[in-house]
């Protein structure tokens, strides 16, 4: 029997990987966005706990951006999934509900993913604040705004218009970070590729179809994260 | 407002698969299943899983007359899923005495071997009893063997899937003899094997029969004898959480009803050209 | 906490550092090797030699490293002509793969670094080696590298923990390091908790060390920085 094609097995007709494979880039874009969403929450309170907590939460702010960036994130991605499940279920119990609660692979992987993330936005968000002029803010405090207007109105658009670029890195981070998640079994394009490659024999086609399919991936949303920091940036002069 | 948050994800994990298992009506049931062992479990170009295991199911949870459902995951992570709640039952787990101190186990569903897998012409020369049927529980038979086997096999290495009972038999029959490297799945064991990155194999006899009669793997063969016994997880059964005895009994009756029928008989032929129908004496 | 399964898991833990740290110092090493050989081409100012160092960067910085380790070690060993190659005894080792990947992958980041470092050296410095009558490459040795390695530096430290973080992928071609083993003991034990605080601490050390050794080298190479000390001349010393 002749073996198929390299085209053959990634092509959309029966018994070719194609479909299996763009459901797994979906996969993987969704576990990229939630975990980058969930990061850029925990940077916005690491940020803040850094700029104006006080001791201790600074402390706890520093500890955590610290211990995620010295640890491998295969590792923080091992923890969630395997001991997720056993502190949600304890937590259940300490509310009264009975037996075990499950924590499925995708919540595991966006957690983990969004955490490690969210030490690294913490720092984006931290320079970025950093890099309001205080001129601009006191101009605002010199017109009369409140503290929330102030914040609504200058700091926060300020700072995340400095802290587009530094996003930008971390959302390509989190995206190659997201296919970590192939280890919980979740379907995404790692773990279909490896299922194709398993099941065909094929591992080559397999893992150059998935790095191209990544790399894909990259260049249209960094090129959309670009066209998003000039309209961003429109009012700034450049010199 | 962190505290806030911090219980609003819990709640929000709560209410996302918020079934806590009420152990008196089950009617779902989360069975966790590999997806990458064929032919017991895979998943084809579709996404669709498909095997003996995956028709037995669907016929035994009839019989126990639940729903299943079907959750695939990475094998090494079924038994820390099925305890973690993922799943309340776990496929193609072997009995043995380490693992029934994790999980509880069902009667057998199949009973199967285990056996040597090596490259023709590779760097193993012919292991003794190939084909022949052997069980190391038989020590005055099975020990020679075994040791000739030893001799062979002695400074090379044998690759096993991880967390597997074939991975325990050759730690402790060949730990200090032979190198032994753990995979992730048997498909990519076999990768190495067929590229001379390792000398052996170590696997179920049906996945060895089944893969070494797909195109791609001429170079392969089965060597040695068909082991059962001693460690070994060749009795394949579902695994349940310790305690969880109602859903346990509900499989036993279904098992004990399909091999009747002939139903695992039937099964097991279509998908390995083997009958691996378990007998019951003896539990 | 049980204190004797985490003082057995830290002994088996303890036991695969070496491999780690042995993957990671082959791994820069070779790689700072290569990604000074990249930013050389990028700034060569020949057309070809940029682009292809520039895709080289796009295509390894845009995909996953976990893909790359796949490709490396199952993808190319699908094809028989590769296992006839004098490369094969390399490439039959998992040990050889991950270090290949690594160096692969941890060239395209550093070689950036060293482009940003290289571009950073003032211009007035180069004239004035120039001016002194010394040759384009004694220039380059005695007065471009040096300045640039000490620039990029802080950003080499940074890379140098990325990759010591990237040996852990190593553990999903068959190698027992660190991450490894710990996967090994989760699988067995299923306690997830113990094993990752365990191995999180081992790599903390590591990487703590880590920073300091290049904060030491970032002192010693910045002479210029500092305050002079007053010094009194050694008798005999001559320059």
């Amino acid at each position: 029997m002749n073996q198929p094609g390299f085209l053959d097995v990634i092509s959309f007709g029966p018994g070719g990987w194609g479909a299996a494979l763009l459901a797994g880039a979906w996969m993987t874009i969704l576990i990229a966005i939630s975990g980058f969403l969930i990061g850029s929450i925990i940077g916005t309170f690491g940020a803040w706990a850094k700029i104006s907590g006080g001791r201790t939460i600074r402390g706890i702010a520093d500890g955590y951006t610290t211990v995620l960036r010295g640890i491998p994130d295969l590792l923080v991605i091992y923890l969630f999934y395997f001991g997720g499940s056993a502190a949600v279920t304890a937590i259940g119990r300490f509310f009264g509900s009975e037996g075990f609660i499950g924590f499925p692979g995708f919540l595991a992987g966006a957690l983990a993913v969004g955490i490690t993330s969210g030490a690294q936005q913490t720092e984006v968000f931290r320079g970025a604040f950093k890099a309001v002029h205080r001129g601009e803010i006191e101009a605002a405090i010199a017109c009369g705004m409140s503290r929330a207007l102030r914040f609504r109105r200058i700091i926060a658009p300020l700072t995340l218009r400095h802290a587009l670029p530094g996003m930008g890195n971390v959302w390509q981070v989190v995206l190659k970070e997201s296919a970590l998640v192939s280890i919980t079994g979740v379907a995404e394009l790692l773990r279909q590729a490896q299922v194709g490659a398993g099941s065909t024999g094929m591992p080559f086609n397999f893992y150059v179809v998935a790095g191209a399919i990544y790399l894909m991936i990259s260049t249209i949303s960094g090129a959309l994260l670009q066209w998003s920091e000039r309209y961003f940036s429109r009012g700034v002069r450049r010199n | 407002m962190k505290k806030k948050l911090l219980l609003a994800i819990i709640a929000a994990a709560l209410s996302f698969t918020g079934t806590a298992a009420n152990a008196k009506d089950w009617t779902h049931v989360k069975v966790g299943i590999e997806g990458a062992f064929p032919p017991w479990n895979m998943i084809d170009s579709g996404g669709k899983l498909s095997g003996f295991d995956v028709d037995l199911i669907q016929d035994l949870c009839t019989r126990a007359k639940v729903e299943c459902e079907l959750i695939t995951g990475e094998w090494t992570s079924l038994i820390p899923s099925l305890n973690a709640g993922k799943f309340d039952l776990v496929m193609t787990l072997g009995i043995n005495e380490k693992r029934k101190q994790v999980v509880d186990f069902t009667v057998p569903y199949a009973s199967g071997v285990a056996s040597f897998l090596t490259l023709k012409d590779g760097t193993v020369a012919a292991l003794p009893m190939t084909g022949e049927r052997l069980n190391l529980n038989d020590h005055a038979k099975a020990d020679p063997v075994m040791a000739e086997i030893g001799k062979e096999l002695k400074g090379k290495s044998v690759g096993v899937v991880g967390s597997t009972s074939q991975e325990q038999l050759i730690q402790s029959y060949f730990g200090n003899a032979v190198t032994v490297r753990t995979y992730k799945s048997s498909p990519e064991r076999d990768f190495d094997l067929k590229a001379g990155r390792i000398d052996a194999g170590f696997d179920s006899g049906v996945y060895a029969t089944s893969m070494l009669a797909k195109p791609g793997n001429e170079d392969l063969q089965m060597s040695g004898p068909l082991i059962k016994g001693a460690m070994l997880a060749t009795e394949v059964a579902l695994g349940t959480r310790k305690g969880e005895a109602d859903l346990r009994e509900k499989f036993d009756a279904a098992i004990k009803s399909a091999a009747e029928a002939g139903v695992i008989k039937t099964l097991s032929e279509k998908w390995s050209k083997l009958d691996l129908t378990p007998t019951f004496s003896g539990n | 906490m049980d204190w004797t399964f985490t003082l057995e898991t830290f002994i088996s833990l303890v036991a695969a550092i070496p491999l780690t740290l042995q993957l990671a110092a082959t791994s820069i090493l070779l790689g700072a090797f290569l990604a000074l050989g990249l930013a050389l081409l990028r700034l060569s100012g020949v057309r070809v030699l940029d682009w292809f160092a520039r895709f080289y960067v796009f295509v390894f910085r845009g995909t996953p490293l976990l893909v790359q380790i796949f490709l490396i070690y199952y993808g190319l060993s699908q094809f028989p002509a590769v296992r006839h190659t004098i490369l094969w005894p390399i490439l039959r080792e998992p040990y050889w793969c991950a270090v290949i990947a690594l160096t692969l992958n941890t060239a395209a980041y550093a070689s950036e670094i060293i482009r940003g470092g290289l571009l950073s050296v003032p211009h007035g410095q180069i004239e004035a080696a120039r001016a002194c009558g010394m040759p384009r490459f004694m220039v380059f040795r005695r007065i471009v590298l040096p300045l640039a390695l000490r620039q990029a530096l802080p950003g080499y430290g940074n890379e140098m923990i990325s990759m010591v973080k990237a040996t852990s992928l190593a553990s999903i071609i068959t190698l027992m390091e660190v991450t490894g083993v710990a996967a090994k003991i989760i699988s067995e034990t299923y306690r997830a908790i113990e094993v990752f605080i365990v191995a999180g601490v081992i790599y903390l050390t590591i990487n703590f060390l880590l920073t300091r050794l290049v904060h030491v080298v970032e002192y010693m190479l910045s002479p210029h920085l500092r305050a002079p000390r007053l010094q009194t001349p050694v008798q005999g010393e001559s320059k």
